[in-house]
């Protein structure tokens, strides 16, 4: 069985195995080290343009880009080292230093408790995690279930009962969880201000009239899109048109 | 080359103005020049006394452009040019000319001329007469002196260096060829406009024109002591010829007078300065560094009382004498919540023969975006004066808006910070991971995957097939235990008519051996219970468990008690086997009777 698991972790990590990824990661790792930020940034650039991810490559590159005075794409990085793995404790400090270092102070519009709750709850991990962790309740519901059916006494039956019960319920919301981090990844659409200051505009025209200023770092929510324009909201829920070339999508 | 003024006249004022050097050696050529700055319609010259006439009047014009903050001003001047001799000794008055512009009559000023005895160009030709240095001037006849107006300057403080020419031969042309490097300086020229104005020195007895070719301002970046290089000019003079020419030789030297044209490099001298630096002690916090004199600053403010969101102008004039274009902008500690765009910076900064001096404008927008009060705190403008040798400060400010709105209201671009995020700005980002990061291809999201469904799936199929065997398993014993107990009876019954045989045949042992066998094995297969763990005590339990009556089992037990002690007991031994088979026989069928009735 043992065999088995690492075969097929080999298959999905066998890119991981190739030699110049990891050494430029470590190249731009002592990069940074040295202070010389600017380049491990490019360095890491180069490895996501391999097409290598990891949540922990966009934590470094969003350091590197925070200590070279480049804000927005600190903040972008740092975002979607968060989306990989929202549990991660360093990512939402940083963001946070980051964000503290921005112009605009957009207020979260209040939410109510079950909603925070909601949130803290699905936002304990990422997508992926939360499909491991529903597999492994699956398997425990089932074997809980097995155990009911199958136990003769009274007792056994009582509490393996309760346990079929409450794997169920996990093992389902575990689902929709990782469903719901999916879903934020692929579908809703957020991006950072990389410009220092961009106007929003009531219609997708240079000519139509100004809504509001944004500076770099804010976070925007994408609603719509036209040609090289993006029709985006704030969290305040100001909704205006900016230019693509004016923000990067997380 | 005799002067032209320099042309600091003004549109609409006519200026008719006459020049001529003051004092001249008797036998020397000199310009007398008439200059107006507006086209005249006639011109008539006085009368001249005293002096030979040798050309003119020729006349010049110029046209200058000057554009000073966005306004044009077009200035025209003319010019009468005399060449004139000295004939003798003595001082002589030249009358004021005539002129006419635009109907009107203008007079320009009259001069006075003094003529000295003897020593005219010629003479100093002569003084260096030997063969070989006839090419050149000596450089006592011609040099270049620098001179600043301080040798022992603060850091950043104006030093105007003027570069002289001084002459006694004729100069016809001159150019600069090298200025000097000024490593260690700031510098700015401000050499006067147009032809350079001469007057005549006297050195040693030695009579010398002087014109300034060039006139600089410096500002020394350090202190310590820091050396002005060497000017070095290319000069076209004339000298006169020593010996009598052919009127042909004459005629191909090609000079006017009757000298040989000839090119020569001057250099200046090097000036050194011993540049102080500035006075640390009472030196403001604010100081900025601007040295200089007669700084004045002008704030104001082009409204007080507005609506949020309006823009208000802040202008702040800062005028003086020093080095303007390195002036830096005053800090003013603006509140958080007005936001301020970088102020738009003009210069009207002048660079005249005195020096730099002007004034820069720096003109702030500012959009208070909530209401409330607004204060602009009163901020300084500190620069310190090399003469006093002080640190001066210029207040500015404070302005208090008033702006009608919601106070407080967060606007589109709110300045304010808050509280939570305050007590962050402190701290730095942490450091960045280096173990143990897994790299994976993009977009190999886990959940969503083949892989993930499998996995979802196949503890399902498990499952299913688990649970299938295992009910298959406990319905497979459960058939053979009842097989065993539907055939208990006829086993039983098998095995009593086996020890019939044995009874029939008198042979004991057997006999008993297999009514045990029978007793036992018919007990066992109807309780489910192997023989191996069968006895006594088990069996009660056993029968009450399947709610056999009391006297069944006690029956059944003193059946298997008799067989034991029949086995061993003295007496008739066919007509106690014979009992006992009875027994055994009716115990099976009651006992199968009872079980049997049950399970209907």
């Amino acid at each position: 069985m043992n065999r088995y698991i690492t075969l097929i972790l080999l298959l999905l990590f066998q890119h991981s195995f190739a030699a110049t990824p990891e050494e430029l990661l470590e190249e731009a790792n002592e990069a940074y080290t040295r202070s010389e930020y600017n380049y491990a940034a490019e360095l890491y650039e180069q490895i996501l343009t391999e097409g290598m991810v990891s949540a922990d490559l966009y934590y470094n590159l969003g350091n590197a880009y925070f200590k070279s005075n480049k804000l927005g794409p600190a903040i972008v990085n740092f975002e979607r080292a968060l989306r990989l793995r929202p549990s991660d404790e360093d990512a939402s400090h940083n963001l946070a230093v980051a964000r503290s270092r921005i112009v605009d102070s957009t207020e979260q519009r209040p939410q109510l408790f079950y909603e925070r709750w909601w949130k803290a709850a699905y936002s304990l991990q990422g997508s992926d995690g939360w499909a491991i962790t529903s597999i492994i309740l699956i398997i425990a519901f089932l074997a809980a279930t097995s155990a009911y059916l199958f136990s003769k006494t009274v007792v056994w039956k009582k509490v393996s009962f309760y346990f079929m019960l409450l794997f169920f319920i996990t093992g389902t919301l575990s689902l929709v969880f990782a469903q719901k981090q999916y879903n934020r990844i692929t579908s809703e659409k957020e991006a950072i201000i990389m410009q220092a200051r961009v106007t929003a505009k009531s219609s997708p025209s240079a000519q139509s009239s100004d809504l509001f200023l944004m500076h770099e770092g804010t976070k925007v929510t994408i609603r719509n899109g036209l040609g090289e324009w993006k029709e985006i909201s704030l969290p305040n829920g100001s909704v205006g048109w900016i230019k693509n070339e004016s923000m990067e999508i997380i | 080359m005799w002067a032209l003024l320099p042309l600091a006249l003004w549109a609409g004022e006519v200026e008719f103005t006459a020049s001529a050097p003051s004092e001249v050696a008797a036998g020397e050529r000199f310009r007398l020049t008439y200059q107006v700055n507006a086209r005249p319609t006639d011109f008539r010259a006085p009368d001249i006394n005293g002096f030979r006439i040798l050309s003119g009047p020729s006349q010049s014009s110029s046209t200058s452009m000057q554009m000073i903050n966005g306004r044009t001003t077009v200035t025209e001047s003319f010019s009468y040019t005399f060449v004139l001799q000295a004939s003798e000794e003595g001082t002589f008055t030249i009358a004021p000319a005539r002129i006419t512009v635009d109907g009107e009559n203008y007079q320009s000023n009259s001069l006075t001329v003094r003529v000295r005895q003897g020593t005219a160009p010629s003479s100093a030709s002569q003084a260096q007469s030997t063969p070989g240095q006839d090419s050149q001037a000596s450089s006592r006849d011609l040099f270049i002196r620098a001179t600043a107006n301080t040798l022992t300057p603060y850091q950043g403080q104006q030093v105007i260096v003027s570069y002289n020419l001084y002459t006694r031969v004729t100069v016809n042309q001159y150019s600069i060829d090298r200025l000097p490097s000024y490593r260690g300086f700031w510098t700015e020229n401000i050499t006067a406009q147009g032809q350079p104005q001469t007057r005549t020195e006297v050195i040693d007895g030695q009579t010398y024109r002087v014109a300034e070719i060039y006139r600089v301002a410096i500002f020394p970046q350090r202190s310590g002591e820091l050396t002005v290089d060497p000017l070095q000019s290319e000069l076209v003079i004339s000298l006169p010829s020593q010996r009598r020419q052919s009127l042909i030789d004459e005629f191909f030297s090609g000079s006017p007078f009757g000298g040989r044209q000839v090119r020569q490099t001057v250099e200046s001298n090097a000036v050194t300065l011993d540049v102080k630096a500035l006075p640390a002690q009472n030196r403001p916090a604010t100081f900025s560094g601007m040295v200089g004199t007669d700084f004045d600053v002008d704030a104001s403010i082009n409204q007080t009382e507005l609506k949020a969101n309006d823009a208000v102008n802040l202008t702040i004039a800062i005028t003086g004498s020093g080095n303007m274009r390195m002036l830096e902008e005053p800090a003013i500690n603006f509140p958080a919540n007005l936001e301020v765009f970088d102020p738009n910076i003009s210069d009207n900064i002048r660079n005249t023969t005195s020096g730099i001096s002007g004034t820069r404008t720096y003109d702030y927008v500012m959009i208070p975006r909530t209401g409330g009060e607004f204060v602009i705190p009163e901020a300084e403008f500190v620069y310190f004066d090399p003469q006093t040798a002080r640190y001066v400060r210029k207040p500015f400010g404070e302005f208090v808006l008033q702006v009608s709105g919601e106070p407080g209201l967060a606007g589109t671009t709110p300045g304010t910070v808050s509280q939570e995020e305050i007590q962050l700005l402190g701290t730095d980002i942490r450091f960045i991971r280096t173990d143990n990061i897994v790299l994976y291809p993009a977009g190999s999201a886990f959940y969503g995957s083949t892989l993930f469904w499998l996995l979802i799936l196949m503890p399902f199929l498990l499952f299913a097939f688990f649970v299938v065997y295992l009910r298959n398993q406990i319905k497979l014993q459960g058939n053979q235990e009842l097989l065993r107990n539907k055939k208990a009876d006829k086993l039983a019954r098998k095995r009593l008519k086996k020890a019939k045989t044995f009874l029939d045949k008198k042979q004991e042992n057997d006999f008993y051996d297999e009514i045990f066998r029978a007793l036992w094995g018919y007990l066992s297969d109807k309780l489910s219970i192997p023989v191996s763990i069968l006895n006594k005590e088990n069996v009660e339990g056993a029968f009450k468990t399947k709610k056999v009556p009391r006297e069944l089992s006690d029956s059944f037990i003193a059946t298997l008690n008799d067989c034991e002690y029949a086995r061993f007991a003295p007496g008739e031994k066919e007509d106690r086997m014979a009992e006992i088979y009875k027994k055994a026989l009716n115990t099976i069928i009651t006992i199968e009777k009872d079980l049997r009735n049950k399970q209907v």
